[in-house]
């Protein structure tokens, strides 16, 4: 009888713990039928330091912040703007060395994630977090043969179709890879997710696009300096890149490159959040 | 009696907990990855390198 009446006790702990969550209202987002293969359908923030993450993220871009749990009970924190989930941020488990960890991490669109895991172990990547279940659907996270971290996803219910997910202020507007080698890179990528690699020409240097489809999904950017980590940037939208990057320094991000007109004509900036997570403040419209 | 509806109380909560699930719906991934981060410090660096 103990044993029913624990058993009884421990599911309502679960269903309370759930009930903190209202379902995601999907409403305002419209899905593909099938895999939308090579596009970033999911951007979750990975951060040392939650409490700041909303704070930051919510004063910046001014999203709806909604608190909602992972499957192994930790708080994860679904970001809207408008009718639009935009992200999750989560907290990072604290290391023994200290080491921060914070990163936004892009989860890439794959038909099959053991497969597409199986595809970069064999192209030289290492399995970062083994393909599981989460309520998105099946998901994995790999670094890439020169070390960059990305994920990995295939989800239930179709990828937000690409006027869901359409570029705007408050929003993830581009993906892009910074790679030692842009060209090796760029072999590795196609070979894990199909995509089709054109190198072009642009501001007197080459450029990687990774298309798939017949439409532009990422970048990969050769480092700019030899110290660069090998790393996937997530690009916001902002109405004024120095307004943005000013309004981040206030709420306890650092700027690590200022817009300036010979970096991309002053339409970036380059910022580090509280817990010293990198993203790009992109001016958009563009 | 009794038992039986202990029963059943037990098998309506584990029913509703298995269609709650990851509790977020569809929405979100949430996957903690422990990798240290490089040292964004030298993002400073090759500015006029952002081809």
């Amino acid at each position: 009888m103990r044993l029913r009446l624990t058993g009884i006790a421990a599911t309502a702990a679960l269903l309370a713990s759930c009930a903190l969550n209202a379902p995601a209202d999907l409403s305002g987002m419209s899905f593909s039928d099938e895999p939308l293969v090579g596009k970033a359908v999911w951007h979750d923030l990975v951060t040392n330091d939650l409490d700041a993450a909303r704070r930051f993220y919510g004063g910046l871009f001014g999203w709806d912040l909604e608190t909602s749990r992972t499957g192994r009970g930790q708080d994860y924190v679904l970001a809207r703007d408008g009718g639009i989930y935009v992200a999750g941020l989560l907290q990072a488990a604290p290391r023994d060395d200290g080491a921060n960890v914070s990163r936004w991490l892009p989860y890439l669109s794959v038909g099959d994630v053991d497969t597409a895991v199986q595809r970069a172990t064999s192209a030289g990547g290492d399995v970062i977090v083994a393909p599981r279940n989460v309520p998105l659907g099946r998901v994995a996270a790999i670094a890439d043969d020169q070390g960059a971290i990305v994920g990995l996803a295939r989800s239930n219910v179709g990828d937000p179709d690409d006027a869901t997910t359409a570029g705007a202020v408050g929003r993830v507007v581009w993906n892009e890879l910074v790679a030692e080698d842009s060209v090796e890179a760029a072999r590795f990528y196609e070979r894990v997710f199909g995509y089709q690699a054109t190198e072009i020409e642009r501001r007197g240097g080459r450029y990687v696009i990774l298309g798939a489809g017949g439409v532009d999904r990422a970048g990969i950017l050769k480092e700019p300096a030899p110290e660069w980590p090998a790393v996937w940037l997530t690009y916001f939208g902002v109405a004024d890149p120095v307004a943005a990057a000013s309004r981040a320094e206030q709420l306890g991000g650092r700027v690590l490159l200022a817009p300036s007109p010979e970096l991309r004509e002053g339409t970036i900036a380059v910022v580090e959040d509280p817990a010293g997570a990198v993203l790009v403040l992109q001016q958009w419209p563009k | 009696m009794r038992h039986l509806r202990i029963r059943w109380c037990l098998a309506a909560l584990l029913a509703a907990s298995l269609m709650l699930g990851g509790c977020s719906g569809n929405v979100g991934v949430g996957l903690s990855i422990g990798v240290p981060v490089g040292n964004h410090g030298y993002m400073s660096l090759g500015t006029s390198r952002w081809y």
